[in-house]
């Protein structure tokens, strides 16, 4: 019994039996051979599940590093997610479900909430909003937010979503980098029981350019002016007649920002047709989500998984999906698991920081509840430790008898699902998984040389899929870096990881001066720059130190001008500074002040030696050290 | 303001001229100031003007109409070779501005107009208005020519008022009604404080109408010109028109008694039969029901294999051994088979594929929203019946429930059913009194009630009255409190302290579900009661079949859940069917009448059940609040409770959709009489029997009688969702199977046309006896409402001195401010108005103009009530009274 118990450990774990029978896709190796072997009438069977105004004619156009999909059709991913369910027997199936952290809930149907996205797309055209122009959402995680990014891609406009955490500097940059015009924003966002201010950052941010705003007004009525304008007035005043414009399998649905290593965040771009069959095929395939059930995905509008599995895949499938305002862990540590237990939900996809989260607070908060809905956790952002995968298992998922717990890896570039652990195959703590359909992945070195297994390595795609990003916005050549970087004609993620004898990738962390902070992607330019911005500092550095919760946290060195003193008064002040302009999610944990910073002689700052002396480690070769 | 303006100069002096003609005996000057309310040198001023201008006739002190004024103009008008030179003609003979106005294609007005330089001075009124609003009078003019089809159209073009009309326009239009039979074939609207205009319509060739010819004149001077200005437009405008219509009349006494059709009629009144309405082409295609005779035709053929078939769409846990055992007059359905209606309302929806479909929408009277999923309701329900057993109730007691329509209610009802116990609604605002009576006639052993109710912004407290109602009885009382004030035993607490394990118990098919007394317009309340299987098989199938609900849909009864329509289509039906249901505690018209409409469109209502009640009241509010409402989900609008005016089915087919006009009963459990989809409908009459019952206008032995015969109407058979007996009192069932031989009395009075349509005629004992007729009182009511001034109406009969009965009639005016003496003169009005319209001129009438109409809750009026406040009778029970 015991060797037996260890050989499974050791050959990982598998889903109850139940589970994996009744999977959506029960044979994993045909379905992935197949998807590599015969791309295109994989996809383009995958495609069919669709109603398109207009057939395509091809499947992929691949010119390196070009790709395209479903070439010649014409759809409109709204029609697919809102208009086939609506307008059949599907049209008072919840679309929505919206908890808040007092306990408040508001449903919309899938009748309703088409309803009031060809309302706000009627009245965005009324705006003066057209087919390809940009508009910013920067919402609070609200059915309001979801109905903005909808009634966009109603009419063809391009969405593009600031994560409502964000700070001025960010928005701002965002706003004049997509062009927009137009910004749907709300006046507060709820956490931990208090309104957090989102209104003075977007009038700063929006200070002296010539844009619009929609305001979703919830801690005060304000009044429409000549420049804004009240979302729920603007809605109901407006009648449902927007219909679904068709359009171009190509067309750009949205821009989602994400860092990079140089500071200046990329806007990648996903279009209607591609990213509406790869979304959807892994909530069903990946996620293994049936058609009656409640799929919740924890993160917010703002990121890749919540414009893909809070918004576009669970309305595709024609499922309900939850969303909850707020944090996790308020008002009590079961909050999240009472909402399973009364909305029955059925799988949960949430990032590992979360689960840390619910690990240090403790089995009992769980066990309070009846789970017994609970079939499948999905984890994806950063990497998952072995001890939080075997902690859910264990605490969540009693011991692999009410379901399974799945590992998952990809980026906002690829939209969905690309390494992961599906339902039938075994899963193996500490290794994201397997290359999904559609994918295939490898380990190379610098010079593009794959690497022996169990080695580091970059990790890079050797082919496109359906919903992986098309260009960066306003910046071709970046998109094509991202191909170049490695020689061999491959798309460099950007991470570095290692793959198993038998295939199983490991993510192990960015190869880029990009840190992972609870999941969030946060280029350290980004935040030095930030802090530069402030009138004291003379020079900053950012690096990423190890955090139990979030994966990493930031730690902040700063070399102050002539004049100013080092005062934890001051030291308050920058971080504030650094807040406001960025969000907090980029604040630094933590800041020091320095005499100077570690170079190069070449006058590059050593991040290597500042985190080994953070973190008492060795710092390795210091020969490039400025004297 | 609206009382001192709304009898200006120009319009008191049309009152005049109306008030001689009617009066053409001559009448005195003080007769006139008293007749107007002005004082006496005010009439001899008006009289002595209209006599200048050769209007009237003074003999002695007695002023009458002159026949002269409306002689015919001695030299014929040269026919204008083009409508340019009628306008220039026009513009000769008057001198005053004139204007033409030629209808074009889409129905709008062009306007030329010639007159003096510039354009009349309007006081009080921007300028930029003015040009438009000169088409009023020429406006209506053609309107009121126009095709009532041709004018649908052409209305969002043409409004027949504005919001600058100063005067009232209802009674206005009674006075120009009065102008019009006497042969002027004008319009007349005064735009604005000192501005009148005049017009009148030009024909083609064929008939139809092209445009209008007016003229507007200041008001000061309009009196003491009208005579000169009607000869001159309706002259030229006569001559303008290829086609005269009707050839004026002259003036006479006779004249207004003459039936309105003989005259150029510009207002449509009701003709006395409706013409049949077919639903929209698209609904009928996709009817559920697609042909009604064969399918009635085969459910009185073959009731027993009609009813099975359909009950096999539900789970029974054990089959039935006979479909149906009758033993006259009780009847049984389903025999042996158990069930459980909420097994198939809930847990069958929340263990499938539909489980995250909302079942209900439930809005709070506080403001509150509640959507649950049918998942939600059956754990909900499940901890509730958990409760409920807890507290010791057990499969057959009785649970009263005492709340205003919402989740609770819901619940309570359903958690009853899932236990086998049986809800007795009582209708929130009833008194201790009458709840007592009912706690202690069903033996109840727990009272569900709510310590308060919001509604029309006030809170109606029940606490006391509750805690008065269960003095001394041995029950206990489930608190559903909002006032923060917790009691010993809360609903929600109770249901938070139970998990949602309780499985619904299955029930014999008889096995008694609800018992719900019905409204008190016919005395003692009695205890109807219904059961889980033939109730539940009963009203879906009615709620496809009639109502023509689909998958996907979302239904709205307006009615109170504590009525019957609340339960069987509120509630169950459409439950039970997997469809998702709206229940809304406030009133319809608050905090504005637009709230109906807003709900409407929120929770994209594709069926509404309402009542005339409502009906009647958006009616009345204007359809002003539907204009920025989309209600494009909404296919289908039911009404229940009462007599359907014509007037009124024609209002909401127009402005929200197609009408079901259907009739029920609490003790039929689902609709009875109505007009499915696919046959087209008799507005004013309930429709035909429904599939599965059978039913007959019989005499007083129950001999059927033929078509176009006033007799009782009955139930020749019970079906399914039949009641099974009155609770505690079985004679009374008994009595009123054997009432007339072999047939159930619903206690109406009924007419068959010769297509086997039914109208309601009144129940009857709301039967008049005038003389030698025999009317119902809805065909009074019905007749009243055709008039264009009366929002609602009700008619009672009142002894007279000779035995017979006199008509007295309450109505409500439509505009809600009137003078003394405007109501006098419309309540003649309206009595020569009823008789025209009843064909009996000799009737004995009274009309009584009246605030409001004491209504049941239900919406019903009672009649009772109104009787026995005239006679000083004792009204009875008034428990179902609205307060």
């Amino acid at each position: 019994m015991q060797i037996e118990q260890l050989l499974r450990t050791q050959a990982g774990y598998l889903a109850p039996e139940w589970e994996r029978q009744a999977a959506n896709l029960r044979d994993f190796w045909a379905e992935y051979r197949r998807s590599l072997e015969d791309p295109e009438g994989f996809w383009g069977e995958e495609a069919r599940r669709f109603s398109w105004f207009q057939p395509f004619e091809r499947v992929l156009e691949w010119k390196f590093p070009d790709h395209r999909w479903f070439l010649g059709g014409r759809t409109n991913i709204t029609y697919n997610a809102l208009d086939r369910h609506a307008k059949g027997p599907g049209r008072n199936r919840v679309a929505l479900l919206y908890l808040g952290e007092d306990g408040r809930e508001q449903k919309l149907t899938y009748g309703e909430l088409l309803d009031r996205v060809a309302r706000f797309a009627t009245a965005l055209r009324a705006l003066g909003v057209r087919e390809g122009d940009r508009v910013i959402v920067y919402m609070p995680l609200t059915p309001e937010g979801i109905i903005a990014m909808l009634a966009c891609a109603r009419i063809g406009a391009v969405h593009s979503v600031v994560y409502a955490g964000l700070g001025v500097a960010a928005l701002r940059e965002r706003i004049q980098d997509a062009g927009a015009r137009l910004v749907v924003a709300g006046d507060v966002s709820y956490r931990r029981g208090k309104p957090v201010d989102l209104e003075s950052i977007v009038l700063q941010a929006t200070q002296g350019l010539d844009v619009h705003v929609v305001w979703f007004n919830r801690s005060k009525a304000v009044p429409e002016g000549p420049h804004h304008s009240d979302f729920n007035a603007l809605l109901w005043r407006h009648k449902p007649e927007a219909e679904a414009v068709p359009l171009d399998s190509e067309h750009p649905l949205f821009i989602l920002y994400t860092s990079g290593s140089t500071g200046k965040p990329k806007g990648v771009v996903h279009v209607h047709g591609g990213y509406m069959v790869g979304v959807a095929y892994h909530l069903r395939t990946f996620f293994d989500v049936k058609e009656d059930e409640v799929f919740w995905a924890t993160s917010d509008i703002g990121w890749i998984v919540g414009h893909s599995y809070i918004v576009y895949a669970p309305l595709l499938l024609g499922v309900t999906s939850v969303l909850r305002e707020g944090a996790p862990d308020y008002p009590d540590p079961s909050a999240l698991w009472g909402a399973v237990e009364r909305y029955r939900v059925n799988v949960i996809f949430t990032a590992p920081t979360a689960v840390r989260m619910f690990m240090k607070y403790g089995p009992e908060w769980p066990a309070r509840h009846d789970l017994s809905s609970l079939r499948l956790l999905a984890v994806a952002g950063e990497p998952l430790n072995p001890e939080a995968w075997r902690w859910a298992y264990t605490h969540l998922m009693d011991e692999g008898r009410r379901g399974f717990v799945v590992d998952n890896w990809w980026q906002t570039e690829l939209g969905g699902p690309t390494l992961g652990t599906p339902v039938t195959l075994e899963a193996r703590p500490g290794f994201a998984g397997v290359p999904l359909p559609g994918v295939e992945a490898k380990v190379v070195d610098a010079e593009g040389k794959e690497v022996p297994p169990g080695k580091g390595g970059l990790l890079v795609l050797r082919r496109p899929f359906p919903h992986m990003m098309r260009t960066i916005w306003g910046d071709h050549g970046r998109y094509v870096r991202y191909w170049e970087e490695v020689p061999g004609g491959v798309y460099a993620a950007g991470d570095v990881a290692s793959r198993s004898e038998d295939g199983y990738f490991t993510v192990l962390g960015r190869a880029d001066d990009v840190l992972n902070v609870a999941g969030h992607r946060i280029g350290t330019a980004e935040v030095e720059s930030a802090l530069v911005s402030h009138p004291a500092v003379a020079e900053a550095a950012v690096i990423g130190v190890p955090d139990p919760i979030k994966g990493e946290r930031i730690q902040a060195f700063a070399v102050l001008r002539a004049g100013w003193a080092k005062t934890p008064a001051l030291q308050q002040e920058v971080v504030q500074h650094v807040r406001q302009q960025l969000g907090p999610i980029a604040t630094p944990g933590e800041l020091v002040f320095v005499d100077k910073l570690p170079k190069t002689r070449s006058g590059k700052i050593l991040r290597r030696l500042l985190r080994a002396q953070a973190l008492g480690q060795d710092p390795g070769d210091l020969s490039t050290l400025e004297e | 303001m609206a009382q001192t303006r709304k009898l200006t100069t120009v319009q008191t002096a049309l009152r005049v001229l109306a008030y001689l003609a009617e009066h053409p005996e001559g009448v005195e000057a003080a007769r006139l100031a008293a007749f107007l309310g002005k004082s006496l040198s005010t009439a001899y001023a008006l009289l002595a003007s209209l006599v200048a201008e050769g209007f009237a006739e003074r003999e002695g002190s007695l002023y009458k109409l002159s026949r002269t004024a409306l002689a015919r103009s001695p030299a014929p008008l040269v026919e204008p070779e083009r409508l340019a030179d009628a306008l220039e003609e026009l513009y000769l003979r008057t001198r005053e501005r004139t204007y033409l106005a030629l209808l074009d294609r889409e129905g709008r007005l062009r306007l030329s107009t010639r007159g003096r330089q510039g354009l009349p001075k309007l006081s009080g009124v921007e300028e930029v208005i003015a040009e438009g609003f000169h088409a009023l009078a020429l406006g209506k003019a053609v309107l009121a020519f126009l095709e009532p089809e041709v004018q649908a159209g052409h209305l969002q073009n043409l409004r027949a008022y504005t919001p600058l009309t100063l005067t009232d326009p209802l009674t206005l239009e009674e006075e120009l009604a009065k102008v019009r039979r006497m042969g002027f074939a004008v319009e007349i609207e005064e735009h604005a404080l000192g501005l009148s205009s005049l017009a009148a319509p030009i024909f083609d060739p064929e008939g139809r109408v092209l445009g209008a010819l007016g003229v507007v004149v200041p008001s000061r001077r309009f009196p003491y010109a009208f005579t000169r200005l009607v000869q001159a437009v309706q002259e030229v405008a006569k001559a303008a028109s290829s086609y005269h219509p009707t050839e004026p009349v002259s003036v006479g006494s006779e004249l207004l008694s003459q039936p309105l059709e003989n005259l150029p009629e510009p207002p449509p009144t009701p003709a006395c039969e409706e013409k049949a309405v077919p639903a929209p082409p698209r609904l009928v295609a996709e009817a559920n029901l697609r042909d009604y005779r064969t399918e009635y035709e085969r459910s009185l053929r073959d009731p027993e294999g009609f009813w099975a078939a359909w009950a096999r769409r539900f789970f029974w846990f054990s089959p039935w051994k006979e479909v149906c055992r009758l033993e006259p007059p009780h009847h049984r359905w389903f025999v042996g088979a158990e069930t459980n209606i909420t097994y198939n309302a809930l847990d069958r929806y929340a263990e499938g594929p539909r489980r995250n479909h909302l079942a209900l929408i439930a809005l709070a009277g506080d403001g509150a929203v509640h959507k649950l999923t049918y998942r939600e309701l059956r754990d909900l329900t499940s901890r509730l019946a958990g409760g409920l057993r807890a507290l010791g109730v057990g499969p057959g007691d009785r649970v009263a429930v005492y709340m205003p329509t919402g989740l609770e209610m819901a619940l309570t009802f359903l958690a009853c059913a899932r236990i086998g116990a049986v809800h007795v609604a009582v209708p929130a605002g009833m008194g201790a009194q009458a709840l007592r009576e009912r706690l202690v006639d069903t033996g109840a052993r727990l009272l569900v009630a709510a310590d308060r109710m919001y509604q029309g912004g006030r809170v109606l407290p029940f606490a006391g009255l509750i805690e008065e109602a269960v003095q001394d009885l041995d029950l206990e009382v489930l608190w559903f409190s909002r006032g923060g004030n917790a009691r010993p035993l809360e609903f929600w607490e109770l249901v938070e302290a139970h998990r949602p394990n309780t499985p619904p118990l299955p029930v014999d098919s008889e096995h008694p579900l609800f018992i719900l007394y019905t409204s008190g317009s016919t005395g003692k309340p009695k205890g109807v009661v219904h059961v889980h299987g033939g109730y539940m098989v009963g009203i879906t199938y009615h709620l496809r079949a009639l109502f023509d609900l689909k998958e996907g849909d979302v239904m709205w009864a307006t009615a109170d859940l504590s009525w019957i329509v609340g339960h069987s289509y509120g509630l169950y039906a459409p439950l039970l069917e997997g469809l998702t249901t709206v229940l809304r505690a406030e009133r319809l018209d608050y905090p504005d009448p637009g709230s109906f409409y807003e709900t409407l469109e929120e929770c994209g209502v594709n069926v509404l059940l309402t009542s005339p009640t409502w009906l009647r009241t958006f009616r009345r509010h204007g359809e002003e609040w539907a204009k920025g409402a989309d209600l494009g989900a909404l296919r289908l609008v039911g009404c229940v409770g009462e007599y359907l005016a014509p007037e009124v089915w024609r209002w909401a087919r127009n402005h929200l959709a197609h009408v079901l006009d259907n009739w029920w009963q609490t003790e039929t459990g689902g609709p009875c009489l109505s007009t499915p989809v696919c046959m087209p409908a008799k507005p004013g009459k309930a429709g035909l029997p429904l599939p599965g019952v059978e039913m007959r206008v019989v005499d007083g032995l129950g001999r059927e009688l033929p078509p176009g015969e006033k007799g009782h109407l009955v139930i020749c058979k019970p079906f399914p969702h039949f009641m099974r007996t009155f609770w505690n009192d079985d004679r009374r069932y008994i009595e009123q199977w054997s009432r007339i031989p072999g047939c159930y009395t619903t206690g109406d009075i009924a007419v068959r046309d010769e297509e086997g349509y039914i109208a309601l005629l009144g129940r009857s004992d709301d039967v008049i006896k005038a003389g030698e007729l025999r009317i119902g009182t809805a065909e009074i009511e019905g007749a009243m409402l055709a008039h264009p001034a009366v929002a609602e109406a009700a008619a009672i009969g009142v002894p007279d001195p000779e035995g017979g009965e006199v008509v007295k009639v309450y109505v409500v005016l439509k505009t809600r401010e009137a003078s003394l003496e405007a109501r006098a003169i419309l309540s003649d009005k309206l009595k020569s108005h009823l008789r025209r319209q009843l064909g009996s001129l000799s009737l004995a009438i009274e009309v009584l103009i009246v605030e409001r109409l004491p209504r049941t809750k239900s919406g019903k009026i009672m009649r009772r009530l109104l009787k026995a406040q005239e006679l000083g009778a004792d009204p009875g029970d008034l428990s179902t009274l609205e307060p």
